[in-house]
């Protein structure tokens, strides 16, 4: 795809109703906070959601590969597998985009509507990949779940020799 | 069949569980993930509080007396009267907003009913609605409500529940608020209250019952807690060839009684901040003739009590005075924790003193005397060590600890609750060569939480962890990618608990280390052998490098 191409030109047109929509998603006062933007340590999830969703759509524009996608995209679908969200929810905001494309460019020449139908297949591929990504962290959490109390008191038994072990017909 | 959504709409709708109702209107929805297990009734039974019995938070029926309306209206009423600063905050919140932002579980969770006024609104409209003269007259005369109040029903209480356990009771809010309602006092009356029906979890119910009646949270008995410390003798050893005493345990006429959390004893990493104490109390008895012990008795400096009510908390950490009177010591130092302190420093001395029986602090090696500690004759171990480095008493080399790039966690208690903000600094930068802060507005009195103290450090809330712990996850990232942070200080043993879990969802490089782990790996012994490896039998920066070419 071509830098000179519409849709990067519209860059910060798309990124800005890309991340209203992302906010949409929230309760309406927390919408409203996360549009305020501000410094990223007092407003961390505006800012994650603007850092990521640049860095993808940058991905996007410049043929990234999959690893890449999946770095960019990791902090915001991380933020959204603990939030609470179903996991259809949690990365619909993936999909925003081709509607958002389609409202921000105009598809008056053939090369433009190729642009748009080569975006639909990368985004949903960045689906799938937000799919895996979504996983990787529910399944850290439930690992997290399951092996706290171990890793944290359970070797300290263990290491001080208090536990019996199977040798031991513990 | 006729509400089901199809699944081409699915990407056009917009009600991502946003209520079409007003707040006060919405029924809480307890989601998986985002609460603790409700208390063990056996426990809850151990140590006498209110109305024991077995529930469920997800089932309808929480099984409460039939008069619990009745209950909770009297507990409220008796604790507006008992407590002025309760009826205050009740009364002068103008619900400017100032605080609405700066609660890390709103921040992390997005859900409005964190924002802290809308927290103590949850309890505040109650209030209005029972306790004012408006309100009351508004009710009997016209039979209508003032505006923000409602009654009491069974939806209010479950959202209740729900909302005080998703507060840390960290107090950050408290500092942005220009009338200083100090809205953990308000999380504290709520959950007491609470308590009346029996409704507490069960990560904090068994801990009280366990430090009841063996010391400890985690109930482990005398024997077992010295075979660790023995252990950690045994480890110190191994990896450093210092040959340290095994610490010296109930004895009576001592200068000193040390009182730590037992997750320092028992829980990793706090382990190796334990060891770094056996150490820095080692060198000191060996140097300048020290004279120390710790307590089987009193072996355990959190109070999970604070998390209950007033009174539980009380008989909880009345057992330090009872056992620094029983030993004969001269004064108390205390080890590295967080809620502990809050206890010690804004209520031991009044529910539990005067400790006339004690004397004035003065540090036996230096001479300082910690006036600051005057009332509740017990010292910080980070003041007590910060003023052995600016006498000069320790050898140090901070070098071997160059194989770490430290920041420094503000724990909530010792930092907002008691002002300890540069004595860890100063300590951690006389023992490693790489310190570097966090933004400005996630450290010192504006430090974030982490996200799991007030007794949520539990596993089935992981999700409330996770994303409460975010905005301090935000900033250790942050100096991770810009400066190459790898650990992560704190002198709590809450946060030492919960932040490798923590780390590994958010910055998996980076580790988690008390401040005394950092403290015994730059301590030179007189005569020791050279050290090849830190508390935790890592490779010293370089000594890897000379055992290869060896």
């Amino acid at each position: 795809m071509s830098h000179e191409s519409g849709i990067a030109r519209e860059k910060n047109r798309i990124l800005k109703a890309w991340f209203e929509h992302v906010a949409d998603t929230y309760a309406k006062q927390t919408a409203s906070f996360l549009n305020q933007k501000g410094d990223r340590f007092a407003n961390p999830v505006s800012a994650i959601i603007s850092e990521s969703l640049e860095k993808v759509f940058d991905g996007l524009v410049e043929d990234a590969g999959v690893n890449e996608l999946s770095e960019s995209i990791d902090p915001l679908v991380r933020v959204r597998a603990v939030q609470g969200f179903s996991p259809s929810a949690s990365i619909s905001f993936v999909f925003f985009l081709k509607k958002i494309l389609r409202d921000v460019i105009t598809a008056d020449d053939s090369e433009v509507a190729m642009d748009l139908e080569l975006m639909d297949k990368k985004i949903d591929g960045l689906a799938l990949i937000c799919f895996d990504k979504f996983m990787e962290c529910r399944e850290k959490i439930y690992e997290l779940k399951a092996c706290e109390v171990r890793n944290r008191t359970f070797r300290a038994f263990e290491r001080a020799g208090l536990l019996l072990n199977s040798k031991n017909g513990g | 069949m006729g509400n089901d959504i199809k699944p081409e709409e699915l990407l056009a709708r917009t009600d991502f569980g946003t209520p079409a109702t007003g707040w006060m209107d919405t029924p809480v929805e307890i989601r998986e993930g985002m609460y603790c297990y409700a208390a063990n009734p056996k426990s809850v039974e151990y140590v006498g509080l209110p109305y024991p019995h077995k529930w469920d938070p997800l089932e309808e029926d929480w099984h409460l007396p039939d008069n619990w309306q009745q209950i909770i209206h009297e507990g409220m009423k008796q604790r507006l009267e008992r407590f002025r600063s309760f009826k205050v905050f009740m009364d002068i919140c103008v619900r400017c907003g100032a605080c609405a932002d700066k609660c890390h579980f709103y921040l992390g969770t997005g859900d409005p009913k964190n924002m802290p006024v809308l927290r103590a609104e949850l309890l505040r409209s109650v209030y209005r609605n029972d306790f004012t003269t408006a309100g009351k007259i508004m009710k009997k005369v016209f039979g209508k409500k003032i505006s923000g109040a409602r009654d009491l029903t069974i939806d209010v209480l479950k959202e209740w529940w729900y909302y005080f356990f998703q507060c840390t009771e960290c107090r950050r809010c408290s500092v942005f608020c220009p009338y200083g309602i100090d809205t953990a006092e308000i999380t504290i009356m709520g959950r007491e209250l609470l308590n009346l029906l029996g409704l507490n979890i069960d990560w904090i119910a068994t801990p009280v019952a366990n430090c009841y009646r063996t010391g400890n949270h985690l109930g482990i008995q005398p024997h077992a807690y010295k075979d660790m410390l023995d252990f950690f003798v045994d480890d110190i050893e191994e990896f450093t060839g210092i040959k340290v005493d095994p610490p010296q345990l109930n004895k009576k006429g001592a200068d000193i009684l040390f009182i730590t959390p037992s997750g320092d004893v028992f829980a990793d990493p706090g382990t190796y901040t334990c060891m770094g104490y056996l150490m820095l109390f080692d060198y000191l008895k060996k140097v300048y003739g020290l004279d120390i012990t710790w307590s089987t008795y009193a072996s355990e400096g959190g109070n999970f009590g604070f998390f209950t009510s007033h009174e539980t908390m009380k008989r909880l950490n009345a057992k330090m005075y009872a056992e620094a009177k029983r030993l004969g010591v001269k004064w108390i130092l205390g080890g590295e924790c967080g809620h502990m302190w809050r206890v010690i420093h804004q209520y031991m001395d009044t529910v539990n003193g005067p400790a006339d029986f004690l004397e004035e602090p003065v540090s036996p090696i230096t001479g300082t005397v910690f006036e600051n500690a005057r009332s509740t004759k017990m010292v910080h171990i980070a003041e007590f060590t910060a003023d052995l480095i600016k006498h000069g008493k320790l050898n140090l080399d901070p070098s071997r600890n160059d194989h770490l790039k430290v920041t420094f966690h503000d724990s909530c208690n010792p930092s907002r609750g008691m002002g300890i903000l540069e004595e860890p600094r100063y300590v951690i930068k006389n023992v490693c060569n790489h310190f570097y802060e966090m933004p400005p507005n996630t450290i010192r009195e504006q430090t974030f939480c982490c996200g799991s103290g007030a007794g949520l450090n539990a596993g089935e809330n992981m999700e409330l962890r996770m994303s409460g712990g975010l905005p301090r996850a935000n900033a250790v990232k942050y100096v991770h990618e810009k400066f190459g942070v790898n650990m992560l200080a704190c002198i709590c043993a809450v946060d030492r608990a919960v932040f490798p879990a923590l780390m590994e969802y958010w910055v998996p490089e980076v580790g988690v280390t008390g401040l005394h782990e950092l403290v015994a790996n730059a301590l030179v012994f007189p005569g020791e052998p050279e050290r090849t490896m830190d508390l935790r039998g890592e490779p010293l920066l370089g000594a890897q490098e000379d055992v290869d070419e060896e």
